[in-house]
């Protein structure tokens, strides 16, 4: 798990193109908001949902963003905080 | 108060142990209050309980006594240290594979969401089955109570991550509902000293 790679079909890895392409945008979202939809990642479905912590800074996400980017996905741009205030924007209208 | 109480015994009790492993002892100690009379010690016993499981069947001390058992406290949306935990049980289930020699009781303190059939769901992502690993949902009210009964510490709290607040604690009861080993679910070191624990006692026939 603390390698990246999920577990069983209940937590999705984090090592997949899947976050790359698709849950990079939303990332501060994910983890400030949680989860409820069902998300395909390596071509397993996951449908039990996660609460969110809202307590988070923006700049602890970046840290958690760039902790993910550093170990599994090197060709991503790391993040700032005011990255994360924008991207919030961005994913919390789009929810909407 | 009778919280701090368990922890401190359940210290106690693991220095105990740690000493008792040193004189190469082959047998767990006894967690918990005991009570002692004139002519017999009485160990702390957990107190009875029934819950459904995710296959609707009921997991009780009747259903588990004479057989040792381990149990920790979770909830399905967790954010927080729950899928750490899991993973540990998981590892313990691959090298306790009988569920004639030990079951698992993880009880769920998410009154509001945690129903059987999100139980069943989730059992069957982590593959587990109700022979072995019994999901069950703790009751409102129940919760404080019950994670004391057990050793652990769970209360409903707003400002926590998902809305609950718990350790991660392992702790494994024999056959006749006494405490006998715990571990940091969420360390795998500790985990494994605790699945040693494990075999001593199922060597202690």
């Amino acid at each position: 798990m603390s390698d990246g790679n999920g577990l069983q079909n209940l937590y999705p890895a984090l090592t997949t193109k899947e976050f790359a392409e698709t849950f990079a945008s939303s990332f501060a979202c994910i983890v400030r908001d949680g989860l409820s939809d069902t998300i395909v990642v390596n071509d397993v479905k996951f449908d039990i949902p996660m609460e969110g912590i809202p307590e988070l800074t923006e700049a602890e996400i970046a840290n958690l963003y760039n902790y993910i980017v550093y170990e599994w996905h090197p060709d991503l741009d790391r993040i700032s905080e005011q990255d994360v205030g924008e991207m919030i924007k961005k994913c919390s209208s789009s929810k909407d | 108060m009778s919280k701090v109480y368990h922890y401190i015994l359940a210290f106690l009790a693991s220095t105990c142990l740690m000493s008792a492993c040193q004189q190469g002892s082959q047998s767990l100690p006894y967690l918990g209050e005991k009570e002692i009379t004139e002519d017999d010690t009485v160990y702390y016993t957990i107190p009875s309980f029934e819950f459904l499981d995710q296959d609707s069947n009921t997991v009780s001390n009747k259903t588990l006594a004479g057989k040792a058992y381990v149990t920790d406290f979770f909830f399905t949306s967790c954010p927080t240290i729950c899928p750490k935990v899991k993973q540990q049980m998981l590892r313990l289930q691959d090298q306790f594979e009988d569920p004639a020699k030990l079951q698992f009781l993880s009880m769920s303190i998410d009154y509001r969401k945690d129903s059987i059939p999100v139980l069943k769901r989730y059992a069957e992502k982590i593959g587990i089955e109700s022979d072995q690993w019994h999901l069950v949902q703790l009751e409102k009210g129940q919760v404080d109570k019950t994670a004391n009964d057990f050793f652990n510490i769970a209360f409903e709290d707003e400002n926590a991550p998902g809305g609950f607040d718990h350790s991660g604690r392992l702790i494994l009861v024999d056959g006749n509902g006494h405490v006998r080993a715990h571990c940091n679910g969420t360390d795998a070191d500790s985990v494994d000293g605790f699945a040693e624990d494990i075999k001593t006692l199922l060597n202690e026939g």
